[in-house]
């Protein structure tokens, strides 16, 4: 796995290169939007790197920022065992 | 100043005495002196973790436009009180007009 995301070649081939959550048609990052922050997270409940999902910085913050909110609010777990 | 409010009040209560709650909250911020702009109710929901030994809530959402000081009293509110669970505030630069995802979920 670790090869597939370092190597240049290979990751080309296997991950989009733009930022998912970047441009005209992105869907908008917010608390309230869950289904679209359960997918930047794992299944435990941690937030997934921006190297893994190709996200910008500047949205990976407004993610980890809405994530957390969603937290307080107990829409998403802290720590899921299932 | 433009907020959005968040609140969660015990699902052990009965849909009426959590409404009474929420109206209670209303008039707090009208009695200072601030304009309600939008309310959603996103319904009975799980939490995704126990607060205070519930494992449900109603939630309830209000955007205002009032002053920062009501805020207090509801923070302390959250202390004292065992069936309001969670008061979450928030500045917000402009209110959305369309109903939030988690609303239409409650509808479907």
């Amino acid at each position: 796995m670790r090869n597939k995301v370092f190597d240049n070649t290979s990751s080309k081939l296997f991950f989009n290169k733009s930022c998912p959550l970047s441009g005209k048609d992105a869907p908008i990052v917010d608390y309230k939007n869950i289904n679209l922050l359960r997918r930047y997270m794992t299944e435990k409940g941690k937030i997934l790197p921006s190297r893994v999902t190709q996200v910008s910085t500047k949205k990976q913050k407004e993610l980890s920022a809405a994530i957390k909110r969603a937290r307080f609010l107990a829409l998403l777990p802290y720590v899921s065992r299932q | 100043m433009l907020y959005e409010n968040v609140f969660i009040i015990s699902g052990q209560l009965s849909k009426k005495s959590a409404d009474d709650y929420y109206d209670d909250l209303l008039k707090k911020i009208k009695d200072t002196g601030g304009k309600i702009l939008k309310t959603e109710f996103w319904g009975l929901r799980d939490l995704s973790y126990k607060i205070k030994k519930n494992s449900k809530g109603y939630y309830y959402m209000i955007n205002c436009e009032c002053d920062s000081k009501v805020f207090k009293e509801f923070d302390t509110k959250v202390r004292q009180d065992i069936n309001f669970l969670r008061f979450f505030n928030l500045k917000i630069k402009s209110v959305n007009k369309d109903q939030s995802l988690l609303t239409e979920q409650k509808n479907n």
